[in-house]
């Protein structure tokens, strides 16, 4: 597979050489444009059941992609992400890397899909129960609205909710009020995440949230 | 008018030696691609611009429509195959000095009556779809409740142990905790009997967590956090929650909630027996389920069955107006500040509901005698349990949210 | 005229430089800047060419109803166009041929281009995307825009392009509207729902995004009106 990330950083896309008879697993509605045959096999995410679940909690689609290259040369495929902004490439070698609900696009066939549960809180300020959990060996891209800082944090750090992409594993997550009640019970604002262990996480620069906010009063 | 107009400028644009404008595909040209003039002539068709020119004899000539919406076309012969040259000047066609074949021509009919054809359909299709999703969306209410209970139980079941799989699997069950489990099984039992011969198996589970939550799952499986059971007086109380969450179930509000925003595909679909659209439309709102509140309608219906539950069991429903009311208290004690936050953005309590609540409380003409239940036993019992840990505990890595409330 | 793109991807902004005696006409509100001795004139429709009706069917498809057209005085000048959502721009040089265009890609071209709204028939209909695509014929250049970066596919074997990853294609391109996976069931509930096949000779432009993806995103999040 040769894969090249253009448009970066606020319009990325990905560009997919499938070679024979490989694969590539994406988001619904994340091909753009394709060769005309390269298979496309709609399977449900992890089986029936486990996609349902996905979809019912996690925020991600009930359905997940696979992209297959069944002829005899290599194929293009164009994978896209619908908020403007940058997208990462991350090698797995065994380990795992938690991302945000609607951050994932796409990854290799080895690597799995997962879930872990993000407590009710995280439910409740809408970022979702889930949080998508991929591990093994492959490679994952991810995007996110705006451009992505990565950050390598030591101790505690805080972020705010609706800006946070994607975490290892290792790190905890606990959602805290930044503000008063009512700001924190009226619609999921006001909590911040407080996140606390050693490794990496990565932040979006800009929020739908924020957008959103901004658009609110003027609409 | 205007078809008239557009055949004076078409004529136009065939001059009087019968030239068309046209364009060729040829690698020698820079694009792949080139414009020119074409001209009709005894031999046959002739291309030309300043780079090249090329005759596609008569004998053997392809005559076919293409291009977007089929408007160009286009020439080929087995003669010249390097060349593909086209027009986007129909008139062409009624040409006399243009020798189309007899397949061809049947072709290039078709595919102009195909076209037609398509538009009818299509005005034909949009009205009726759009008719039809008028008569729908007028009666979702009523389908909602049809299509859910199509889907069965088992399903909902199934559905609802995945999701207490993840959900409390990073949990302790207390109430299968062999110091709890016989009594958490007899205090529920009576309640239980009550609702008996339902649709669903219900499974009453009491998890550690600090939060007062209860909440139920489709197919029957219902949550009691700890910390709802803490909060209680007595077993009523308890049982006064699980009631009105029994209730929610067994009127499928979530369920329903979720398909009122069914689509016509779907239920298509689910006529001809076919429901995996409608899981798959249950799994697409499910968020709903477990984030939002019900519809205030539906909560005064889980009120009204569940304090008909409570009444066939012989136990005291204005129970549920006591612990109700301590919930919403929580909002003002500065500690339970994030623990309310749970209850209340998803079990509303509105002053109407506890005002309804007191007026069927006044209305009732039985006394009920408390349930025999050592409620304060129990309660030291969990509290014993709470504070040891348990021996399996996985590490501490694993646990997220779980952990945050120190007991 | 000639055309320098400015800011590509995210921010693209086109600087035409245009010799004296030639025209360009571009989208009302496109200019963002020019130099100080260009003549502008607003009509609503081609110079010479057209009438209401004509303005009417661009106003349909997403485009303004009028038009801005720039005569620079005696020693050239420049216009620089940009347009409203942020993302890439692209010049193309027609040579006699026709170049479809999804409705509010549109932002300048040279006078002597005829530029018509069509209706692609039915089959965009049922695409959910919009219905309307521009066509603009003749010779000379164009300058589009689109939401998000955009990409050359040509066409030698059948592509699929995702209809509202659609910048703009060659005329000589075959397409249908069609399902992306095996079954209809599939391409629903996949996502990708219906998608353009093209086949011929040609060349389609596509886009990184569409509005209306980041607009689902966006949508349910703003207060209802």
């Amino acid at each position: 597979m040769n894969t090249h990330i253009e448009g970066s950083p606020s319009f990325a896309y990905i560009q997919v050489d499938l070679e024979p008879g490989e694969s590539v697993i994406a988001e619904s509605n994340a091909m753009a444009s394709m060769a005309g045959d390269i298979d496309l096999d709609t399977k449900f995410n992890g089986g029936f059941m486990r996609g349902l679940l996905r979809k019912f909690l996690g925020g991600e689609s009930l359905f997940v992609n696979h992209f297959t290259n069944n002829q005899a040369e290599a194929r293009r495929i164009t994978l896209v992400q619908p908020n403007p902004g940058d997208i990462h490439e991350l090698e797995l070698n065994g380990d795992s890397f938690c991302l945000q609900p609607g951050a994932y696009i796409c990854s290799s066939p080895d690597v799995e899909l997962g879930l872990q549960w993000a407590g009710l809180r995280s439910g409740i300020s809408r970022e979702g129960f889930f949080r998508l959990k991929l591990s093994g060996h492959g490679t994952v891209w991810y995007g996110a609205y705006g451009g992505m800082i990565t950050r390598q944090i030591d101790g505690e750090y805080i972020v705010d909710t609706s800006h946070l992409v994607g975490y290892e594993p290792q790190i905890n997550l606990k959602l805290q009020l930044a503000g008063g009640l009512f700001s924190s019970f009226f619609g999921g604002e006001g909590l911040v995440t407080r996140v606390e262990g050693k490794g990496k996480i990565v932040i979006q620069t800009r929020s739908l949230s924020g957008l959103r906010d901004y658009m609110n009063p003027r609409i | 008018m205007f078809r008239q107009v557009r055949k004076i400028m078409s004529r136009a644009m065939k001059d009087e030696q019968g030239e068309y404008q046209a364009g060729a595909f040829h690698e020698m040209f820079a694009r792949g691609r080139a414009s020119g003039r074409l001209r009709l002539t005894r031999e046959g068709v002739a291309f030309s611009n300043d780079q090249g020119s090329v005759l596609l004899p008569m004998s053997g000539l392809k005559v076919e429509l293409g291009g977007a919406s089929d408007r160009l076309v286009f020439f080929k012969s087995a003669a010249e195959p390097a060349w593909s040259v086209y027009t986007s000047d129909r008139d062409i066609l009624k040409d006399p000095s243009l020798e189309i074949s007899l397949a061809d021509r049947q072709a290039i009919s078709k595919t102009r009556s195909l076209a037609k054809l398509a538009w009818v359909a299509a005005v034909g299709l949009v009205l009726a779809a759009g008719l039809v999703t008028l008569l729908l969306w007028s009666q979702r209410a009523l389908l909602s409740g049809w299509l859910a209970s199509k889907i069965p139980a088992e399903q909902e079941a199934k559905l609802g142990e995945l999701i207490a799989e993840q959900f409390a699997g990073s949990k302790r069950v207390l109430s299968e905790d062999e110091d709890l489990a016989g009594d958490w099984g007899a205090m529920l039992a009576p309640l239980l009997e009550g609702v008996d011969g339902n649709r669903y198996d219900y499974d009453i589970v009491l998890i550690e967590d600090s939060v007062p939550n209860a909440f139920a799952l489709p197919g029957g499986k219902i949550f009691v956090h700890s910390g709802l059971l803490l909060q209680a007086e007595r077993p009523e109380e308890v049982l006064g929650v699980v009631a009105h969450e029994i209730a929610h179930v067994n009127l499928q509000h979530g369920t329903r909630a979720v398909l009122e925003t069914v689509t016509l595909v779907v239920v298509v679909q689910a006529l001809i027996g076919d429901f995996s659209g409608v899981i798959a439309l249950a799994a697409e709102g499910g968020v709903a389920l477990l984030t939002k509140a019900h519809s205030r309608d539906a909560e005064r219906e889980a009120d009204e069955v569940g304090w008909g539950y409570m009444m066939k069991a012989g136990l005291d429903p204005a129970a549920m107006i006591s612990l109700f009311e301590k919930l919403g208290e929580l909002q003002e004690v500065h500690e339970g500040l994030e623990d309310a936050i749970a209850w209340i953005s998803t079990h509303p309590t509105t002053d109407e509901r506890v005002a309804t609540l007191e007026g069927k409380r006044d209305a009732l003409t039985e006394e009920y005698a408390p349930l025999v239940f050592d409620f304060e036993s129990f309660l030291t019992r969990v509290r014993g349990v709470l504070l040891n840990p348990e021996d399996d505990e996985s590490p501490t890595e694993n646990r997220e949210e779980s952990d945050e409330h120190t007991h | 005229m000639e055309v320098e793109l400015m800011h590509q991807p995210g921010n693209s902004a086109a600087r035409m430089i245009i010799p004296a005696g030639e025209t360009v006409t571009a989208e009302a509100g496109a200019m963002i800047s020019m130099s100080s001795d260009v003549q502008i004139e607003t009509t609503t429709h081609k110079r010479g060419k057209g009438g209401v009706m004509k303005a009417l069917r661009r106003m349909l498809s997403g485009e303004s109803m009028f038009l801005n057209h720039f005569t620079p005085g005696a020693n050239g000048g420049e216009v620089i166009v940009a347009a409203t959502l942020a993302g890439d721009m692209m010049v193309y040089d027609l040579d006699d041929e026709e170049l479809v265009v999804q409705s509010g890609s549109f932002v300048a071209c040279e006078e002597q281009l005829d530029v018509d709204m069509n209706w692609q028939g039915f089959k965009s209909l049922l695409s959910g995307e919009s219905v309307f695509w521009l066509r603009i014929r003749g010779t000379g250049k164009v300058v589009l825009s689109s939401f998000g970066a955009i990409y050359q596919l040509s066409v030698d074997s059948e592509q699929i392009v995702d209809t509202g990853h659609i910048v703009a294609f060659n005329e000589t391109l075959d397409f249908t509207i069609s399902k992306a996976g095996k079954s209809w069931l599939q391409s629903i509930l996949g996502g990708e729902g219906f998608v353009c096949r093209f086949n011929g000779r040609g060349t389609v432009w596509c886009q990184s995004h569409n509005a209306s993806s980041f607009g689902r995103n966006l949508g349910p999040m703003l207060k209802p009106r």
